[in-house]
């Protein structure tokens, strides 16, 4: 007479074996037809300025295999959602994405395992964005804390929309480094803006001229970030920030940390009448080495 | 021996070979669609100049030329390239490749290693590639067969089956068994170097010991892996052989400090002490000059390794302290979970329940201390690697010779269902092959389900590939996922188009276009940026670290729609690009 527990045990096994075996013959998968099937949807519904956002990100190759085409880098690279009146967002449930953090989905529709939600928002209203103006800016060196005189740095390569296959983008060159407007790859994110490369012994300064329209009322949203992670492997210390807002009448100092994100600042501008104002914004680091400074700004009401 | 003990025998002599044919051929079958690992394509090219050797060699010593043995521009002409690697497994995928593969070598030029001005003379059974992982695959079978024969001398015939087949169905050790590379063979190595010193132990016959010896210099000579085995051994036979301390009353003559030498000096600690670095230095010329300098440099190489990154739980790592959870989260999402299931309960049985399992001891032989040994080796190289210094970036192919010894485990507790479900024979004789295929089946269906993408594989309770994704798992390493895309290159690209390949390095694609995988005319577009900027397609493997690399693309072809995503359950592994043509200028 053979004891209970090896028959439990034996129908144990069983049950996770025949479990297993089920699981493995019909796994958890995304289908392709679902995730066509969604694309039309989100595709006769979209209209000129929609954001699409995907979470999670790793079924982002899927979903621009069908919707790249309403899906350009400067929404794909996005800081943040809050420019968009209109989301779709194709999720995997539970995900969500942190654009529609807060919103409630005027409409949910689910394809298999995939679900395509419609949010809207009112949208603030970027009044000058420094990524878009990184052409009107003006690039230079010095050493900080002398009176050298800044060497300025200039454009070389093709201007943006003008690349060719081989031929490396623009970008303003700073002796050995430069500053150039790219997706960024910040915390393994994609983010559009303005890298610069800092160099051992030398302060960048990036200055932009906002006219006054665009200045008064609005406050100042800086997004701060390392690009490039094996740079951040081997960078050393934090980078610094100091942005000036009208040559000196508002000054903040900001830290790079080398593994942060994309961390957002908000700064209060001066509000005086100008025809136009100054954005001056000051890159170094103790060690420069590897510190590829990535940043995106908007003035935003 | 009584006919019955004979004819046994000879059963699970058959059935070790059975194991050893089924196992090469199945994976020499599965290999076919396997696409080449990037760590593969630095073999090949090693494999090649360490056939080349033998072969100048060979040609030379039948020339009368003894002199060509202590040669050493002929040594470090064909030894200096990937020396950071013991020769063992090149040298064996590169007499493989030269013996068997379909050789069209001389109008072939560029593709391989070294220049072949004429057709080589070989058997012609295999293609390039099948014919340089053929030894792995052999290796692989001869673990299998191995470990059969250790179940079938602990715990009987049923579960040494079972333990034999889960050893090879276990989605991620099938598919790196599958490639040219060192993880598995080194499991495999490792298994039967250990099989013969628990002969040793079990026979006390000095042919045992002096073949641990030889396997165990065979092993150094295919990866360093293979240096943390003495200690284990010998922690284990100092606890199994404690009564050679105390001695017999009888035997007055020996003293005590003979019988600590006994104790000590045991014939397979000789033997590998010994014969391990004489077969390890034989086997490797590169180390007959400068041997101090060399071993140094080689040590250190794998002192220093450079972390690579590994994404786990969301996180990309590639800096020391790593988790130390990481080695048994990984064991616990990617092994079969019925593997898992029945070795945590032979552990339990073969310890509490001893009796209730074992195999009675053949006449003449002893206990080899098989529990512990086992045990042993199933956790010795996982707590190597749970060491926070130790990097992870390999997964679970750093602690893969864990594997076979959890599949004993497993075969362990096999073994005590089927004979303590029912005490009738004829009972027994039913249950045995209904469990073995009962416990095998979702071992072997993870296996199918996987192919060809084994390092992508997660099981059941990390909710497959999907839920792995979602919980922030590493996808891939090694770029072998590109195999999948190339159907769309070949049928999509002008002729001549260059690639960006991202992580697929120029000797897998080399491998690929000689057995007619990708289009010889496709070309490489260089590594880093200024190879995404001058290529006119590019594809990205999906890692977390490799993010930035789509970013170059998106920003160098103004697009971010992918022309072909490779997924495997939907999950992308590989995405392709095209660069869009540019719009005419107005007339």
């Amino acid at each position: 007479m053979s004891s209970l527990l090896p028959r439990l045990l034996l129908a144990g096994v069983a049950v996770v074996a025949v479990w297993e075996s089920v699981s493995s013959l019909r796994p958890p998968r995304i289908e392709d037809s679902d995730v066509r099937a969604l694309a039309a949807a989100v595709r006769a519904a979209h209209q000129p300025g929609d954001l699409i956002a995907v979470a999670p990100a790793w079924l982002s190759p899927l979903i621009q295999r069908e919707l790249g085409d309403l899906m350009p880098v400067e929404h794909l690279a996005r800081a943040d959602g809050l420019r968009f009146a209109r989301i779709s967002e194709v999720s995997l449930p539970p995900f969500h994405s942190s654009d529609v953090q807060g919103l409630s989905s005027d409409e949910s529709q689910r394809f298999g395992s995939l679900r395509w939600s419609r949010f809207h928002q009112t949208p603030v209203t970027v009044a000058f964005d420094l990524t878009e103006h990184f052409l009107d800016a003006t690039v230079s060196q010095r050493v900080p804390g002398t009176d050298a005189i800044e060497r300025p740095c200039l454009w070389t390569g093709p201007l943006p929309g003008t690349e060719l296959p081989g031929i490396a983008r623009g970008g303003f060159s700073c002796g050995s480094t430069r500053s150039e407007r790219r997706t960024m790859e910040i915390d393994y994110q994609p983010r559009r803006g303005i890298v610069t490369e800092l160099e051992p012994g030398q302060q960048t300064l990036l200055r932009f001229s906002i006219p006054d329209e665009a200045w008064q009322g609005t406050t100042l949203h800086l997004w701060l970030g390392l690009h490039d992670y094996h740079r951040r492997k081997q960078a050393q210390g934090p980078a610094t920030v100091m942005v000036d807002l009208d040559d000196g009448r508002a000054k903040k100092e900001l830290t790079i940390d080398v593994q942060q994100g994309f961390v957002h600042h908000e700064l209060e501008l001066p509000q005086l009448r100008a025809d136009v104002h100054h954005l001056r914004i000051e890159l170094s680091a103790q060690s420069a080495p590897h510190h590829l400074v990535g940043l995106h700004g908007e003035l935003r009401r | 021996m009584s006919a019955g003990v004979k004819r046994a025998r000879w059963l699970d002599i058959a059935l070790a070979l059975l194991l050893f044919c089924a196992t090469t051929m199945g994976l020499l079958l599965a290999s076919r669609s396997q696409g080449f690992a990037r760590d593969e394509g630095y073999y090949f090219h090693a494999a090649e100049h360490h056939a080349a050797y033998y072969e100048e060699l060979a040609s030379r010593l039948s020339k009368g030329e003894l002199r060509a043995l202590t040669d050493r521009a002929l040594i470090d002409r064909y030894f200096s390239y990937n020396n950071e690697h013991p020769p063992l497994l090149k040298t064996l995928f590169g007499l493989s490749w030269r013996t068997l593969h379909r050789c069209n070598c001389p109008s072939e030029p560029g593709q391989h290693a070294l220049s072949y001005p004429k057709r080589h003379r070989t058997l012609g059974l295999l293609t390039n590639g099948e014919a340089m992982r053929l030894p792995s695959h052999l290796l692989a079978g001869a673990l299998c067969a191995a470990v059969y024969l250790i179940g079938r001398r602990s715990f009987g015939r049923a579960g040494a089956l079972c333990a034999a087949g889960l050893t090879i169905l276990a989605p991620r050790h099938f598919f790196h068994a599958e490639l040219s590379c060192f993880d598995a063979p080194v499991t495999a190595m490792l298994g039967v170097t250990t099989w013969a010193y628990l002969r040793a132990q079990q026979t006390d016959k000095k042919s045992w010991a002096v073949l641990a010896g030889v396997l165990f210099g065979l092993s150094l000579s295919t990866k360093h892996n293979a240096f943390f085995l003495p200690p284990l051994l010998l922690g284990h036979a100092l606890w199994l052989r404690r009564d050679l301390l105390r001695g017999e009353a009888s035997d007055s003559r020996q003293t005590a400090t003979r019988r600590v030498l006994r104790y000590l000096f045991q014939p397979w600690a000789l033997s590998m002490a010994l014969l391990g670095p004489l077969v390890y230095l034989l086997s490797w010329p590169y180390l007959w000059f400068q041997t101090v300098k060399r071993f140094t440099w080689y040590v250190g190489f794998h002192l220093h390794h450079v972390h690579y990154n590994i994404e786990y739980l969301g996180q990309n790592y590639n800096r020391p302290p790593y988790p130390w959870h990481y080695v048994p989260v990984m064991t616990l999402l990617t092994m079969p979970v019925v593997t898992l299931l029945l070795a945590v309960l032979g552990a339990l049985l073969w310890t509490l329940r001893r009796e209730q399992l074992i195999e009675p001891l053949p006449s003449g032989e002893r206990s080899g201390g098989e529990l512990p040994l086992v045990l042993l080796s199933a956790l010795w190289p996982m707590l190597i690697i749970m060491r926070p210094g130790t990097p992870i970036f390999g997964a679970e192919k750093h602690w893969l010779p864990s594997v076979p010894f959890v599949a004993l485990l497993a075969g362990a507790a096999v073994s005590y269902l089927i004979r303590q479900t029912s005490r009738h024979a004829r009972h027994q004789a039913v249950l045995g092959p209904l469990l073995v295929g009962l416990v095998l089946t979702p071992a072997a269906l993870s296996v199918w389900r996987s192919h060809p993408y084994g390092l992508s594989h997660y099981n059941a309770l990390a909710g497959g590939p999907v839920g792995a994704a979602n919980l922030g798992m590493n996808r891939q390493f090694w770029g072998y996922s590109v195999r999948g895309a190339m159907p769309f290159l070949n049928r999509a690209l002008a002729p001549n188009t260059p690639v960006y390949f991202h992580d697929a390095n120029w000797f897998q694609l080399r491998m690929s276009q000689l057995d007619g995988f990708l289009r010889r005319d496709i070309a490489d577009a260089g590594m880093e940026e200024p190879g995404v900027v001058g290529s006119r397609a590019a594809m990205v493997m999906h890692e977390k670290h490799f993010n930035k690399y789509e970013y170059w693309i998106w920003d160098a072809y103004g697009t971010t729609k992918p022309s072909f995503v490779q997924t495997h359950l939907g999950v992308p592994l590989c995405t392709v690009y095209e660069r869009p043509s540019p719009a005419r200028g107005g007339q």
